[in-house]
């Protein structure tokens, strides 16, 4: 850096000390080499495993396998609630709809934190995750069952659900669930190049999610999906990129047999009828979600209901011992769906809130409400949990969330 | 494909190009990695000519994401405040004005838009002609000549205006 040199003005100087980068700061071998290997397997192998360099912390495994549960139920939910019709990106979830495999990149990034990557492959009711750490997991919906397989300490965990929820549709109708949210509320954002591609942009919010949907014009797919998640100290980013559609996946990407040589644990998972879930009215999901969370939280409740933003909180309370805790883990296996179908409060009701500020049994505060279609009263929750009838009076007059 | 020699020949250059605009090592990393595994698929469909200047333009083109991610959604202003230039050992007083006014310049370009964005970090910070831009983009030349400049117009503006303790803005809420 030349310390003499005389600044034109704040944009000059600014600009020669990023272009004047001291030659030392450069990536390390290992990073190049590392990144070539990964390279070389792409190439290899289409669709193989990606592992990132970003370290993972468990609870981001969590929340994206939740992620993953809530927004199946969520797709599930809108596919069954919404009647709003299609008008800006009808072409994008039509095409989505029709294809037979898709994989992509999740980057997840908290506020403060390393980000995480995970990839997902999706063929049918099969599904592949790959984690930071080289991890992955395997879903087969179809097949109710789950291979967690972790290489670096060869071992692998086969769980067997609980339930065999056949009925669900393909995972990747849980892409078309936020397609759907965008093509409720969402509005046109210009144009962006991605990766080549001349991509248009749809905005949407729905409770603390902003969603941006930039489709491809040509072939009418996203290219990538980018939301902020929250707005407090916890919320993240999230952006779905790299989308390759129908390309073909072999089987054996989606092998629930756990690797030779590796120890292997068989677990349970409870057992979740998520078509009876999604049935529930919405009341009943926010009793599940509020009595979990102040279950947690010394009665206090969250301050949003919806989706991921709460993911994030009730992760952060839990410990070890009770994701090992098998009636634990049922409930918040039925909680993950619930949250789900809370994503979709939105397009689905057409009045309602949520103030979280009570705590837990106090019997007079109202903290949920809704007007179902067609009724003169709202469906309420209390903070004590029950569920009651009362005229728009007397229902709380604060912002919606 | 020797990516082995195609990562350690052309890999240095396109890090570096992301580290200028993120200023740290660990972000551009991932940077350098989604550029390779895009340039895998780009190399599917079409031979590539320049090894060196598409992991460049990829991993610029993700890290202006990250940046436009990062001052979009209130992340901490402090991330771009690493010592990029303590090794010229400049004294205390112009390292943090430097410091400062890099920061400034890095919020500012996540406030443009993507296409000036990407031309004036190519030229401008990677030192590319407008041909090897406009090569490498898809463009005319005379195009990355105007998005530079009309970049650089909105950069002064910004930076003419700019927070000297840079806040991290939210483009929507």
């Amino acid at each position: 850096m030349n310390t003499n040199h005389t600044p034109l003005d704040p944009l000059d100087t600014a600009e020669a000390a990023l272009r004047e980068l001291p030659v030392h700061i450069t990536p390390s071998t290992a990073t190049l080499d590392r990144i070539a290997m990964l390279a070389m397997n792409a190439e290899a192998q289409p669709m193989t495993t990606i592992s990132t360099s970003s370290t993972g912390r468990g609870w981001r495994k969590i929340i994206a396998l939740l992620l993953t549960a809530a927004a199946s139920v969520a797709a599930i939910y809108s596919i069954t609630q919404t009647t709003q019709p299609s008008f800006a990106f009808e072409d994008v979830v039509s095409a989505v709809k029709k294809a037979d495999t898709v994989s992509y990149t999740t980057v997840i990034t908290p506020k403060t934190g390393p980000a995480s990557q995970l990839k997902t492959y999706h063929k049918g009711t099969l599904t592949r995750t790959v984690y930071p750490d080289s991890s992955y997991s395997v879903m087969d919906m179809a097949g109710a069952k789950m291979l967690m397989v972790q290489p670096a300490m060869k071992t692998a965990t086969l769980t067997l659900l609980g339930s065999k929820p056949t009925d669900l549709p393909p995972m990747g109708e849980s892409i078309v669930a936020w397609l759907k949210s965008a093509e409720a509320t969402g509005k046109a954002v210009g144009e962006k190049t991605i990766d080549g591609v001349r991509t248009r942009g749809f905005e949407t919010a729905f409770g603390a999610t902003t969603m941006t949907i930039w489709g491809d014009p040509q072939t009418k797919l996203p290219v990538q999906i980018e939301s902020t998640i929250g707005s407090d100290a916890t919320s993240f980013q999230m952006t779905m990129r790299d989308f390759i559609f129908n390309a073909p996946l072999e089987d054996a990407l989606f092998s629930t047999e756990p690797p030779a040589g590796y120890k292997v644990k068989k677990s349970a998972q409870p057992a979740v009828d998520y078509m009876a879930l999604v049935k529930l009215p919405p009341e009943e999901h926010v009793v599940k979600i509020l009595k979990f969370y102040a279950g947690l939280s010394d009665g206090a409740f969250p301050e949003r209901i919806d989706g991921p933003e709460l993911i994030a909180k009730l992760t952060s309370k839990m410990d070890e011992k009770q994701l090992e805790d098998p009636q634990f883990m049922k409930e918040f296996t039925t909680l993950a769906g619930s949250m789900g179908a809370t994503w979709t409060f939105r397009q689905t009701l057409q009045k309602f809130g949520y103030v979280g500020t009570a705590k837990l049994n106090d019997k007079d505060s109202i903290v949920f409400w809704y007007l179902p279609k067609d009724a003169e009263n709202y469906r309420v929750v209390y903070a004590d949990l029950t569920i009651g009838n009362v005229p728009e009076g007397k229902i709380p007059s604060v912002p919606m969330k | 494909m020797d990516w082995k020699t195609i990562l350690e020949r052309d890999g240095p250059t396109a890090w570096r190009a992301a580290y200028r605009l993120l200023g740290n090592a660990a972000d551009a990393d991932d940077c350098l990695q989604d550029a390779a595994l895009a340039a895998v698929q780009l190399a599917r469909r079409e031979p590539v000519g320049n090894w060196r200047a598409l992991l460049t333009r990829l991993a610029s083109a993700r890290a202006l994401d990250r940046l436009r991610q990062r001052y979009r959604s209130r992340l901490d202003a402090s991330a771009d405040h690493h010592a990029v230039l303590a090794a010229d050992s400049p004294e205390p007083i112009e390292t943090a004005q430097l410091d400062e006014l890099q920061s400034q310049l890095r919020v500012a370009l996540a406030h443009l838009s993507h296409d000036q964005a990407t031309a004036f970090s190519l030229c401008a910070l990677e030192g590319w002609t407008q041909a090897e831009a406009a090569s490498q983009l898809q463009t005319p030349a005379s195009t990355v000549g105007v998005l530079v400049h009309r970049a650089r117009q909105r950069l002064r503006e910004l930076m003419q205006f700019a927070d000297p303790n840079p806040t991290p803005t939210r483009s929507h809420s």
